[in-house]
C-alpha cells in the first residue's frame, strides 16, 4: 500500500513540474512567422498566423510577387515599362499598370485632380528623387504644371499613351496599394487566412490573428508613439504625411518675391515644412495637414485617398459615398484630429469595435 | 471599570489545545518522508511569485532594445537604457551614426540624400523603427509593452 502511494508521488511530482514550467514560459504571443525585406524603397513585413510549412509558402509566394511588382512599378528603374513610357514614350501595355493607371484616373476624375499620377516632372523640380530638395523658382513651377495633368493620359484598349510628350508618370503614390492587394492575393493562394501585410507603412490585415484581431496602431505625426489603435479584419491602412520626407525653407512669399527688402532674417529662412506630397493645381506642397490616414477593404483605393484627403482635407470625405465605403482619420498641422464617423480610436486595445471588410 | 481592566493581572494564555501535539506529530512524520523532489517542487512554488514580481517590474519600466539591421543583416541588440553611438560603417568614414540617449534613439547622422531616417528624430515606443534606404538600415525598437501588430505612417 504505501509503495503505491510513494509510486504515485514520484510520477505526480514531474507533471507538476512540467505544468508549472509551462506556465512560466507561456509564450506572450501566438506563433507568428514574421519575414522582413527590404524592397519598393522600403522595408516590407510580412506576419503570417499559420502553421509552418503553410506560412512559409505563403510568404515566398508574396514576397516574390512583391519583388517583380517592386521592380516593375519603379520609374526610375530602365527595365520598368514606366521608364520606356516616361523617357521614350513608348505606349504602356504591361496589363498590371494599365489596370493601375485605370484605378489612378478613376480617383482623379473623382478628385477634381488632386491626385495625379504624372506630377513627376513637379517632384523631379523639388527635388524629392534624391539630392537636395529646395525651394524651386515660381516660373519653374509653371513650365512644369504646362504638362502636369491626368487629362494628358490616354487609356483605350488596354494602351496608354499620351497626349504631350512632356508628360512624365509616377506610381509612387498607388504601387504600394497594388503591392498590398497583391500580396493578399498571393497569401490566400497558398491557403493563409491570417496574416498582416505592412509596406513601409501602408497596411492590411488579411482575417484574424488567432481569436483576436490585428492591431494597427497609426503613428503620432508630431512626436512618438502611436496616436491610437485600430483593429482591422480584412482591410487596409494607409496613411500620408509630412514627417518622413520634407525640408525646411523659407516661407512662399519671400521665395516667390526673391526676398522682402533684399534681407532674409535668419528665423524667417527655414520656418516652413515643405513635404513631398505636391498639390498639382499649384504644384506646391500641399499644406495644413500632418497626417491623413485611410482605412479602406481596397488597398489601391485606400492609398489613393489617403493622397487625396491630405491635399483636399476633410472636404473629401464625401468621396467615401461614390468610391466605395472608407474610414478616416485626419490629423491637421495644429495636431487637431478629424475622425469619421464610424471610426473608433483606442488607446487601450481590447475595447472597441474592429473594422470588418469581406475577404 | 476601564481602570479594573488595565490592572488586571490575570495571564490570558491560552490553554493548549488537546490535538495540538497530534497535529505537531503528523507534520513531523511527513517532513521525515520529504523527498528530493518535494523540496524541489516546494522551492519552484516559492520561487513563482518572486518571479512574476521581476517580470511585472521589468514589463512596467519598460525594457526595451533597439534592433539594427543593415542589409536584412542583423548588426546587433542594442539597450535604450545605456547610452551609446552605434556607427554604421568603418569608423573612419561612416554611413551612419545612431545614437541612443535616455531611452531613445535616434540617426544622429547619416550621408544618404534624402535623410528620411534623419527626420525620424529620437524614437522610443516599441515597434516605431526608422529606415534609411539608401543605406539598407532597419533600426527597430522592440519592447514587451507593444499593444499593436503594425504601425501606419
Amino acid at each position: 500500500m504505501k509503495r503505491r502511494y510513494e509510486d504515485q508521488r514520484t510520477r505526480l511530482l514531474p507533471a507538476t513540474l512540467a505544468v508549472l514550467a509551462t506556465v512560466m514560459c507561456r509564450p506572450g504571443v501566438p506563433p507568428v512567422q514574421k519575414r522582413t525585406r527590404l524592397l519598393m524603397d522600403t522595408y516590407a513585413t510580412v506576419s503570417v498566423f499559420a502553421p509552418g510549412p503553410q506560412a512559409a509558402a505563403g510568404l515566398d509566394s508574396a514576397f516574390a510577387r512583391l519583388e517583380q511588382i517592386g521592380r516593375k512599378f519603379n520609374h526610375l528603374d530602365s527595365t520598368s515599362p514606366l521608364y520606356a513610357f516616361n523617357e521614350r514614350n513608348v505606349p504602356i501595355t504591361d496589363p498590371e499598370i494599365v489596370h493601375v493607371l485605370a484605378v489612378a484616373q478613376r480617383i482623379s476624375v473623382l478628385s477634381g485632380g488632386a491626385f495625379d499620377v504624372t506630377v513627376e516632372p513637379l517632384v523631379r523640380l523639388w527635388g524629392f528623387y534624391g539630392g537636395s530638395p529646395a525651394l524651386p523658382q515660381q516660373r519653374q513651377i509653371d513650365s512644369c504644371l504646362k504638362f502636369v495633368g491626368y487629362r494628358n493620359l490616354v487609356i483605350d484598349s488596354g494602351r496608354v499613351t499620351k497626349r504631350n510628350p512632356e508628360t512624365r508618370i509616377d506610381l509612387g503614390g498607388i504601387a504600394k496599394g497594388f503591392g498590398l492587394a497583391e500580396a493578399v492575393r498571393a497569401l490566400r493562394k497558398a491557403g493563409v487566412d491570417s496574416a498582416l501585410i505592412d509596406l513601409g507603412g501602408d497596411v492590411y490585415a488579411i482575417g484574424r490573428k488567432g481569436n483576436q484581431d490585428w492591431k494597427v496602431g497609426i503613428r503620432n505625426p508630431r512626436g512618438d508613439g502611436v496616436v491610437g489603435v485600430v483593429a482591422l479584419r480584412n482591410m487596409a491602412a494607409v496613411t500620408s504625411g509630412d514627417y518622413e520626407r520634407f525640408f525646411r525653407g523659407p516661407p512662399r512669399e519671400s521665395a516667390a518675391s526673391g526676398s522682402h527688402f533684399g534681407v532674409r532674417t535668419s528665423a524667417f529662412r527655414d520656418s516652413v515644412r515643405y513635404c513631398h506630397i505636391l498639390d498639382p493645381h499649384n504644384g506646391r506642397p500641399a499644406r495644413g495637414f500632418t497626417s491623413t490616414t485611410v482605412l479602406m477593404q481596397d488597398p489601391v483605393l485606400a492609398q489613393g485617398f489617403s493622397k487625396v484627403l491630405f491635399i483636399l482635407g476633410p472636404d473629401a470625405l464625401r468621396l467615401a459615398d461614390s468610391v466605395g465605403h472608407f474610414e478616416a482619420l485626419l490629423i491637421t498641422d495644429s495636431m487637431r484630429a478629424i475622425v469619421s464617423d464610424a471610426l473608433v480610436l483606442s488607446k487601450d486595445p481590447d475595447h472597441f469595435p474592429p473594422l470588418v471588410g469581406t475577404p | 471599570m476601564a481602570a479594573r481592566a488595565r490592572g488586571c493581572k490575570r495571564r490570558c494564555r491560552l490553554p493548549p489545545r488537546p490535538n495540538q501535539s497530534r497535529l505537531l506529530a503528523l507534520l513531523n512524520r511527513q517532513l521525515e518522508r520529504l523527498t528530493l523532489l518535494d523540496v524541489l517542487l516546494v522551492a519552484a512554488l516559492a520561487a513563482l511569485p518572486g518571479w512574476a514580481l521581476v517580470k511585472t517590474w521589468r514589463t512596467a519600466r519598460g525594457e526595451r532594445e533597439a534592433w539594427v539591421y543593415q542589409a536584412n543583416r542583423l548588426v546587433g541588440v542594442y539597450r535604450l537604457d545605456v547610452d551609446q553611438t552605434i556607427v554604421i560603417g568603418d569608423q573612419t568614414r561612416p554611413h551612419m551614426k545612431i545614437q541612443v540617449r535616455n531611452g531613445a534613439i535616434r540617426v544622429a547622422e547619416s550621408d544618404c540624400p534624402k535623410g528620411v531616417c534623419r527626420h525620424a528624430g529620437w524614437v522610443r515606443a516599441p515597434g516605431r523603427s526608422i529606415i534609411c534606404v539608401p543605406n539598407r538600415v532597419l533600426v527597430e525598437v522592440k519592447g514587451k509593452t507593444k499593444d499593436y501588430d503594425a504601425e501606419s505612417y
